[in-house]
Order: structure tokens, then C-alpha cells, then sequence
């Protein structure tokens, strides 16, 4: 195996199971080093990514031709007086950019927003309920029913008493049941998650020797740690 | 029956964890092999797939990070192998995260071989599919939402006419007869965030333009809604997702291998909610009604 590649997948499985460490219920230093590298190498990669971004798609094109390229000219203006901010005396100059790049996120997201986020969602709401299988039918009346039920939930402005009340409650209930969802969903996507990783941990049988091997350092140095060297722990530890 | 509520209330959730772990490298390594059933939104993204024709132009984005791919890869490793091998079809890969160029030069090195003469990413011959004459990576697109809206009203000022590796792309331009989003013929995008949004804001209301949208676990409530507004025309959800596509586009893979341990684990949890549950009612509930704490 190559040397780099080697170290890269020491390095993975150690990071991989360095995160999960912290399930022992006992800070250590493998799960600080790990949630710290990933960090720090996440935001590393973004700066180094953006710059060749910049270099690639806004600089080399205004260098070639700058009268055809005047709004990414402009665009570069507007990036760096954000920068200013770090002045107290100029900080003024970086509202001017912010607020462009608000108004322009507004005024896009706002276009067609009306349409995606709104119109849209209403429209599918807006069933058959009859010339339809029986299945349907059933599924069409329950979203129309659990649609009305939470809205009427969400209204404050008068009280919620008698039927309405009852109404409400079935709102509520219809909440529960989305959260139930959104949480299984969550979940299933986390386990989805570890799963892929550890896929990615257990095979081929070179990997699966070195997942084995760095679980066991991981579980015996925090143990030994814990146990025999409780200031040693403290001190490795980030404060 | 105090001392069992107790116990089960109780209960170091370590031990719980390490349950985990072992199902999941038990199952992983022998796996039983259950039976896997297709859902309609990945049979209908699969359809769209095997129906592009040639000519056909699809835009495939990246909103991918180190977070979510463990997650995504089963459903990337065969919905682009899938679309790289629909003959005559053209293809525009680009990314809207920073991590996702690395997913991106990933999947194309899993499929690919490099073409005569080149020594490295992106010049790969994948399916028969050449870089630069049937393919093209634009790279990463920060502030996705002006970058996406862009490309939409005129593709070539919007991404620009240069790929992530500075090559003039003008020519692929001019080959495939791109102006505007409307000449895309399929936007798929695998999600961490939302970046079929993307998509769903500016190319579906003004062209139609059918999205297959690719979704981590958390993504996948509000892709339904999408789905069930006619906004998405696919959803792959998850894992399972990325396995049943596995299945059915035969690119077969890990996603695959591990949906033993995604269904047991399921029965786990369930098992440790009634547990838990039992726990709870019999013994903590009743405790802190007698005036002690929770």
C-alpha cells in the first residue's frame, strides 16, 4: 500500500472513531482531536476552494477582458467593502454591500418563492375526493382534514373554546405526528449516516484489521487514561 | 417487577450503544439478505433516468459535504453511473458546497478510466462518455441561489465559460446548444442541505424542468411535500433509497449490502423505545409522583 494513503486511512479510522468516543461518556483527547481537525480542515478547505473559485471564475475572466466583465468588476468592489468591518472608523462602507446582497437574495428568492413555497404547497392540498380508487379518496380527505385541523391550531386570535377547541386538539395531535415523523426520519438518515461509515471502516479486510486495531487503542487509552492518569487526561484535553 | 421497571430505567445507555456497534458490524460483515421493497418516488426517479434520450441535457449538482456522504454515496455510486450510461445524453456536474468537488472527481474516478494521454481528474472516459465532449464539471458555485437564478435566464454568463480547471468550455457550450435553464432536460441533485432548491426556485417555475432530488434522512419530510406538490418529479430518501436504486439500475454496492442492519437496527430502536417507555411508566413516573426526582 502507498505510503500516504496508508497514513491517510490510519488517520480516517482513527478521526472516525475518535468522534465516536465520546459515546464512552468520557471526554478524551482522540475525540478533541478529532472534532478539532474536522474543523479546522473544513474551514481550511472552504477558504482554499473559494480562492481558486475566485481566481478561476471572477479574476481571470475581468484580467482577460474587463469592459465585458463589469458586474463581476462591480461584484469584487462590493466583496471587498465588506471588508472594512474590521475598521471601527470605515465599518459604515460594509453596510452599502450588505445591503445590496440582502436586497438581490430578497428580490430573487422572492420571484419565484411566492410560486414554490406557497401556491404550490396550496394547490397540492386542493384534492379529488370523488372518480378516484377508495385508497385515495381516504388518503385525499385525511390531508384536507390534517391540513385545516393544523392551521386552526395556529390560530391565536381568539380562544380556542368549544368546537373549535376540539378542532384545535386535533391539530395538535396532527403535529405530534409530523414531529413523530420528522424524528424517525432524522434518525433513519442518522443511521443511514453510521452505516455508510462504518461500510466504509469495515471492508476490505486490511481496513476492517486497522478499524479493530485503533477501536481497541481508542477504548484502552481512554480507559488507561481515566483511570491511572486522570491529570494527564485534564491536561490533554482543550480548556 | 420494581426492581425490573428500575433496571430498565435505569440502564448505563453505553450498553445500549455498544448493542449498536454490534449489530451493525455483525450484520454488515453477514449479512442475512431480507427481501428489499422498491418505493414508487425511487422507481419513478429511476424511469425518468432510463428514459433520457440522446441529445438530452442533465445537470447534476453536488450539494454534498463530508457529513452527509456516507450517507448519499449509495444513491450517488448508481444514479450517475445511470445517467453516464444513457447513450448521447450530455452532462453538466457542478457543486454549490466546497466539499462537493471532492464527491464529484470521486464518482467519475469510481466509474471512470483516464483518457489517453491524461494523467488526472477531470479527463476521464466514463461509459464511454468523454470529458469535455460529453461532459463537463463547473465546479463550486458559493451563494448558490443568485448563481442558480443566473444560470437559469443565461446559462453562459451564469456558470461562466470556463470549467473548475480553466478549460474553455465553449465549444461543449456550442455542441449541446445550452442558452437558458430551459434547455435542460433533468436536474438531479444530492442533498446535505437543499440544493434541489435550487432548482425548484429557478428552473421549475419558469420551465418545467423535472428535478430528481437525492436526500440525507432529515431532507426527506419536506422533499415529500416538494414530491407531492409535483415540484420534485423524483426523491431518492437516504440510504435506502441509494439501496433500492442499487438494485434496481444494477449498479450494485455497499448501500445494498447494508440494509440488514438498516432494518434491524430499526426493530432495535423500536424495542428500546418500548423499553424505555415500560421503564418511564413503572418506575421513574411513579417515583417522582410519590415526591422524589426525576
Amino acid at each position: 500500500m502507498d505510503i500516504v494513503l496508508f497514513l491517510g486511512t490510519v488517520l480516517a479510522t482513527l478521526i472516525t472513531f475518535g468522534l465516536f468516543s465520546i459515546l464512552t461518556g468520557v471526554d478524551n483527547p482522540f475525540y478533541a482531536f478529532a472534532e478539532h481537525s474536522y474543523v479546522g480542515t473544513a474551514i481550511g478547505f472552504l477558504a482554499v476552494i473559494t480562492v481558486v473559485y475566485l481566481q478561476t471564475k471572477v479574476f481571470a475572466p475581468i484580467i482577460a477582458d474587463p469592459m465585458s466583465n463589469i458586474l463581476p468588476l462591480i461584484s469584487v468592489i462590493l466583496g471587498l467593502m465588506m471588508l472594512t468591518r474590521v475598521s471601527s472608523k470605515y465599518a459604515w462602507i460594509a453596510r452599502i454591500p450588505i445591503t445590496v446582497s440582502i436586497a438581490v437574495g430578497v428580490g430573487i428568492t422572492t420571484r419565484t418563492g411566492v410560486i414554490t413555497n406557497i401556491i404550490a404547497q396550496i394547490k397540492a392540498t386542493i384534492l379529488p375526493l370523488w372518480g378516484i380508487d377508495w385508497f385515495t379518496t381516504l388518503t385525499n380527505i385525511a390531508v384536507i382534514i390534517f391540513v385545516v385541523t393544523t392551521l386552526i391550531f395556529f390560530q391565536y386570535t381568539t380562544r380556542r373554546t368549544g368546537p373549535l377547541g376540539k378542532v384545535s386538539q386535533v391539530g395538535r395531535l396532527v403535529l405530534y405526528a409530523g414531529f413523530g415523523a420528522l424524528f424517525a426520519q432524522t434518525f433513519m438518515g442518522r443511521i443511514g449516516l453510521f452505516l455508510g461509515r462504518m461500510e466504509t471502516m469495515l471492508f476490505p479486510d486490511t481496513q476492517l484489521q486497522m478499524t479493530l486495531i485503533v477501536i481497541a487503542v481508542v477504548l484502552l487509552g481512554t480507559y488507561i487514561l481515566r483511570r491511572r492518569y486522570p491529570d494527564l487526561l485534564n491536561r490533554l484535553l482543550p480548556q | 417487577m420494581t426492581s425490573v421497571f428500575e433496571f430498565l430505567a435505569t440502564m448505563d445507555r453505553r450498553i445500549w450503544h455498544a448493542f449498536t456497534f454490534i449489530i451493525v458490524i455483525v450484520l454488515l460483515l453477514f449479512p442475512l439478505g431480507l427481501p428489499l421493497a422498491i418505493s414508487a418516488e425511487t422507481q419513478v426517479s429511476y424511469n425518468i433516468v432510463h428514459a433520457l434520450k440522446p441529445g438530452d441535457i442533465v445537470m447534476i449538482n453536488y450539494n454534498i459535504a463530508a457529513f452527509g456522504w456516507d450517507e448519499l454515496k449509495g444513491q450517488v455510486l448508481s444514479v450517475v453511473p445511470h445517467v453516464m450510461s444513457q447513450p448521447g445524453v450530455k452532462v453538466i456536474f457542478l457543486t454549490d458546497m466546497d466539499q462537493g468537488m471532492i464527491y464529484i472527481e470521486q464518482t467519475l474516478a469510481a466509474y471512470g478510466k483516464l483518457m489517453e494521454g491524461k494523467t488526472s481528474a477531470p479527463w476521464y472516459d466514463v461509459f464511454g462518455k468523454k470529458y469535455l465532449q460529453d461532459y463537463v464539471v463547473l465546479g463550486y458555485f458559493p451563494g448558490a441561489t443568485s448563481a442558480w437564478a443566473a444560470m437559469a435566464v443565461d446559462f453562459r454568463k451564469g456558470a461562466g465559460t470556463v470549467d473548475w480547471y480553466k478549460n474553455d468550455i465553449t465549444p461543449f457550450y456550442n455542441a449541446i446548444g445550452i442558452k437558458t435553464g430551459q434547455d435542460v432536460d433533468l436536474a438531479i441533485s444530492f442533498d446535505c442541505t437543499g440544493g434541489a432548491d435550487n432548482f425548484r426556485n429557478h428552473f421549475f417555475p419558469v420551465f418545467g424542468t423535472p428535478i430528481i432530488a437525492g436526500e440525507i434522512g432529515v431532507n426527506v419530510p419536506g422533499a415529500i411535500n416538494n414530491y407531492n406538490a409535483g415540484q420534485y418529479k423524483g426523491i431518492i430518501k437516504s440510504t435506502r433509497g441509494g439501496a433500492e436504486y442499487q438494485y434496481i439500475s444494477g449498479f450494485k454496492g455497499k448501500a445494498l449490502l447494508s440494509m440488514d442492519a438498516y432494518s434491524a437496527i430499526h426493530v432495535y430502536l423500536i424495542l428500546l423505545i418500548v423499553l424505555g417507555n415500560i421503564g418511564y411508566f413503572g418506575w421513574e413516573r411513579t417515583r417522582v409522583k410519590k415526591g422524589g426526582t426525576a
